[in-house]
């Protein structure tokens, strides 16, 4: 069966489709084209109007996203230690050296524990700003000002002595998206976040 | 990896599903961010709507039986979920609508009819004004209407609308009826 001849209402909307398009038929009626042309600019800035609203998919989103299908069991969790990039794990790696020939390793120390396999997960605490309590702060400071860095923050630090670590951090949704997929919550004071980051051999 | 690699790797589960997940979201979600924001969606809104596409096509993606494209499957969902938020939005409207009924009747005596662009003084201003009311009445149509002016093939367009070549065809012509009403007049304004 062959297709039916077009009608002139098929051949018109053909000619404004293409001249929609930007490639007018010469042969068309003028009104038709100047139509289009004039829908095709109105088109063209609103779709320019439009783009500039469009969200970029990137780092951040692709964060939130992650955090959302982890929490519904839809992406495996990776382990800890692919969570930390290469230069942090070096610093780690470099400090539990450090640490291990200052404190001793067997000695009741602070190693003593970890090499015991208490390997407890955070403790958060509240107060003021969030206790974070650790067993590996410097480690943890790592991996923290790597997400916030791919967060577009520019966080503060400063050691208050005793192993502990003050972190600021300016609150905005991308922190705090990037915070909640590491599951900490933390409150805010003056649009500021802080965290003290404590060893967990450090008691309250 | 093609659509069908990834929602193969999709049904797999483990690593393979997370880099299906991540290939995804590379392959597709600024394309829908746009799609969602070009339907009418704030920006904030559209990365909701994207979160809740992605989610809804792992979840699913043991149903796609490889008939048809994957491609056309995965903007279904989009679509899909670009509706189910419209329909909680008018939902919630309809009840803001019960509250606000009378103050509404009063405003209507005075707003101005989207349509009253004669007084525009060129045709670019009045076509873009008559596109604006019907890109609010019909934001699907005017979403068509953008991929034909962008250059789009037709198969290509009825991927992004969820239709045949053929029914595409149709659709857009329906399209320039459908406008008519909203630019048709400016032209008039040529002659003047």
């Amino acid at each position: 069966m062959t297709d039916p001849a077009p009608t002139p209402d098929d051949k018109a909307d053909a000619q404004w489709l293409a001249a929609l398009a930007g490639q007018p038929d010469a042969q068309a009626d003028d009104r038709l084209n100047r139509q289009a042309a004039a829908l095709r600019q109105a088109l063209q800035q609103r779709s320019r109007r439009l783009d500039e609203a469009v969200p970029a998919a990137d780092a951040a989103l692709w964060q939130q996203l992650q955090f959302r299908l982890r929490r519904e069991g839809l992406l495996t969790q990776p382990p800890r230690w692919q969570r930390l990039p290469a230069w942090g794990l070096a610093a780690t790696v470099a400090l539990a050296v450090g640490l291990g020939l200052q404190l001793g390793v067997g000695q009741g120390g602070w190693f003593s524990g970890w090499f015991n396999g208490d390997s407890s997960a955070d403790v958060l605490r509240s107060g003021p700003g969030l206790q974070l309590r650790v067993s590996q702060p410097e480690a943890r400071l790592a991996e923290l000002l790597a997400g916030l860095q791919v967060a577009g923050a520019q966080p503060t630090v400063s050691r208050p002595g005793g192993g502990r670590i003050l972190l600021q951090v300016a609150a905005s949704e991308a922190v705090l998206s990037y915070l909640a997929s590491q599951r900490i919550e933390p409150a805010r004071a003056d649009g500021t976040i802080t965290l003290l980051l404590v060893p967990l051999t450090d008691q309250p | 990896m093609t659509d069908e690699d990834i929602l193969a790797g999709v049904c797999q589960g483990g690593r393979q599903q997370d880099a299906a997940v991540k290939a995804l979201y590379q392959a597709h979600a600024q394309a829908m961010l746009r799609f969602f924001v070009h339907q009418g969606v704030s920006a904030e809104d559209a990365s909701d709507i994207l979160q809740d596409t992605l989610v809804k096509i792992i979840r699913s993606a043991h149903g796609f039986r490889g008939t048809g494209s994957a491609q056309a499957w995965l903007w279904q969902v989009a679509r899909n979920c670009l509706l189910d938020f419209h329909a909680a939005r008018a939902r919630w409207a309809g009840r803001e609508l019960a509250v606000d009924a009378a103050r509404w009747d009063s405003l209507a005596d005075t707003t101005p009819a989207p349509l009253a662009c004669a007084m525009d003084a060129t045709v670019d201003a009045c076509v873009a004004s008559g596109l604006d009311a019907f890109a609010q009445q019909m934001p699907e149509r005017a979403h068509a209407l953008a991929l034909q002016m962008e250059g789009l093939s037709i198969e290509a367009i009825g991927r992004q609308i969820g239709r045949s070549a053929a029914a595409t065809k149709e659709y857009l012509s329906q399209c320039r009826k459908k406008i008519q009403p909203f630019v048709a007049h400016c032209i008039d304004l040529l002659s003047h």
